[in-house]
């Protein structure tokens, strides 16, 4: 099934595995590492319940066009597939393409320097963010600036603003330009209503312009509004992929529900 | 490595320094005085206290001693890096070795002024000689790729077992008895001389002091010092790639 206009594949994933070597449970002290070490040498060696799957399995297509609602419980590898996606981690098994520069942000009150002005980070944002316009970055710092509506405050110390502030600066900055695609979790806490009507409109245009986008929401209204098409993950796994209203349907009846039920 | 990767770096050290120096003038004169400090207190200490027999006395430590201070001090300050930095790497796409890079970069900037201000001393008492300088070139490249290297391994280990900045501390208290540099290497007696032998500080250390103490440099020396920074980067580049997808968790 293809949820698409058109057919032109952006990101393909084939039996995506992504596995973390966690050893949460053991010292995270060297001192602690070496008294267990004397006592357990064996504790050294591997251990096949250090291995975590964050993905199994995964395998799906996006084309040009798509707007794909990514859902699932805390913990189900949302997260995890938007880093892959973004390159920031390396599958342990399977393949994953994608077919142009991906831009991706995964938390939008984070300043670089607090001590540096809100205007001075996203100069220093800038290059993180969109590094190869560089000749772009001052009209693209100037308008940034005037959507976040931040006024003078921008010319304040990123420390001295509310969390409400930092969100306005991060959504313009995360928004200023289109990009073939396009990985946005869970970006739109924090700013205040008025604002996040008027960032919503800004990303549809943003999508509009991209090839494809992923959003990671809690929001069911979010989804609707900005998504064509849903996966909801499972414990690492791809559960359903259709319609962002049967996605959240299946999510609702299927997940939400069996958890209620084992509470 | 990219091009991007490289700008990001630069802008990043351009920003901390900026940071540093907008927060207090202190900052500045300390990053001057601190080695100029520790060199007049061990020159003290050392030639006119415990009375050690080199030549060229002033210029020997220095040649050590400000290399050993930035070895030091980037292996430190880049311990915490990916740490402190938990929020920033999980919220952008942001290469982790950018910020060692930029911390890198930082230390770099202030060891040239030091050096450059030591040197400037040297040339203007004359006991030191412009023609020695260029040869100490491929001496500070290779301090630089080393010390990089074992930052990163550093910033790595830290993010997975949060005391070995204390434990790398007191590891750099005993180093720096151990290896020459505020006495010379023929002071070290022979059935010692394996302790110098495999410190590969040791082994980044003396060329440099060779180029600019005596003017020559040691083709054999350069190769150990060259094999030692090239096994750094190896296993620093081993290391990233084996737990880069964890860092995230432990943050």
């Amino acid at each position: 099934m293809k949820f698409t206009s058109t057919s032109n594949v952006t990101v393909q994933a084939k039996d995506l595995d992504l596995v973390f070597k966690t050893q949460l449970h053991k010292p995270w002290s060297l001192r602690d590492k070496f008294v267990e070490t004397l006592r357990d040498p064996l504790s050294l060696l591997p251990n096949q319940k250090d291995r975590f799957y964050a993905l199994r399995e995964v395998s799906f297509s996006s084309y040009q066009g798509d707007r794909i609602g990514i859902i699932g419980k805390n913990g189900a590898g949302k997260t995890s597939l938007c880093r892959l996606i973004a390159g920031v981690y390396r599958a342990s098994g399977g393949t994953l393409s994608t077919q142009g520069l991906v831009r991706s942000v995964f938390d939008t009150n984070v300043g670089i320097y607090p001590e540096l002005t809100g205007r001075e980070n996203v100069h220093l944002l800038l290059h993180y963010i969109y590094p190869q316009d560089v000749k772009q970055h001052q009209a693209m710092a100037d308008e940034i600036i005037d959507f976040s509506g931040l006024g003078s405050f921008a010319d304040a110390p990123f420390r001295l603003y509310s969390n409400g502030m930092q969100a306005r600066l991060c959504l313009s900055l995360i928004s200023a330009k289109s990009s073939p695609i396009l990985v946005l979790d869970e970006v739109f806490d924090g700013a205040d209503q008025e604002f996040q009507k008027r960032i919503s409109q800004r990303i549809l245009k943003l999508v509009d312009s991209s090839q494809t986008a992923f959003f990671v929401s809690h929001s069911p209204e979010q989804i609707r509004q900005l998504c064509n098409r849903a996966l909801v993950l499972s414990h690492g796994r791809i559960v359903y992929d259709g319609l962002p209203e049967d996605a959240l349907a299946y999510y609702q009846s299927t997940l939400v529900v069996n958890d209620d039920r084992t509470s | 490595m990219t091009m991007s990767d490289l700008r990001q770096i630069w802008v990043t050290a351009k920003a901390s320094l900026k940071v540093r120096y907008r927060q207090s003038f202190a900052g500045i004169i300390w990053v001057v005085l601190n080695p100029l400090l520790l060199l007049t207190v061990q020159s003290i200490a050392f030639k006119m206290i415990l009375k050690i027999e080199v030549d060229n006395y002033l210029i020997f430590l220095s040649s050590g001693l400000l290399p050993w201070i930035f070895f030091v001090q980037t292996l430190e300050m880049s311990c915490g890096t990916l740490v402190n930095a938990g929020r920033l790497l999980r919220a952008y796409p942001l290469r982790p070795f950018v910020l060692v890079g930029a911390q890198f970069v930082d230390n770099t900037i202030n060891f040239l002024i030091g050096f450059s201000l030591v040197t400037g001393l040297g040339l203007t008492w004359g006991k030191m000689e412009w023609s020695h300088l260029p040869l100490a070139v491929p001496g500070l490249l290779l301090l630089g790729i080393g010390t990089f290297s074992l930052a990163l391994l550093g910033s790595l280990v830290q993010v997975f077992f949060r005391d070995f900045k204390f434990i790398l501390g007191f590891l750099m208290q005993l180093l720096f008895f151990l290896t020459p540099v505020f006495y010379p290497s023929s002071f070290v007696p022979p059935s010692f001389q394996w302790l110098i032998d495999f410190n590969f500080i040791y082994h980044w250390i003396r060329p440099i002091r060779e180029a600019v103490l005596e003017g020559r440099l040691v083709p054999e020396h350069l190769f150990i010092s060259a094999l030692s920074s090239l096994v750094m980067v190896g296993i620093s580049f081993f290391a990233w790639r084996w737990r880069k997808n964890e860092i995230y968790q432990y943050l």
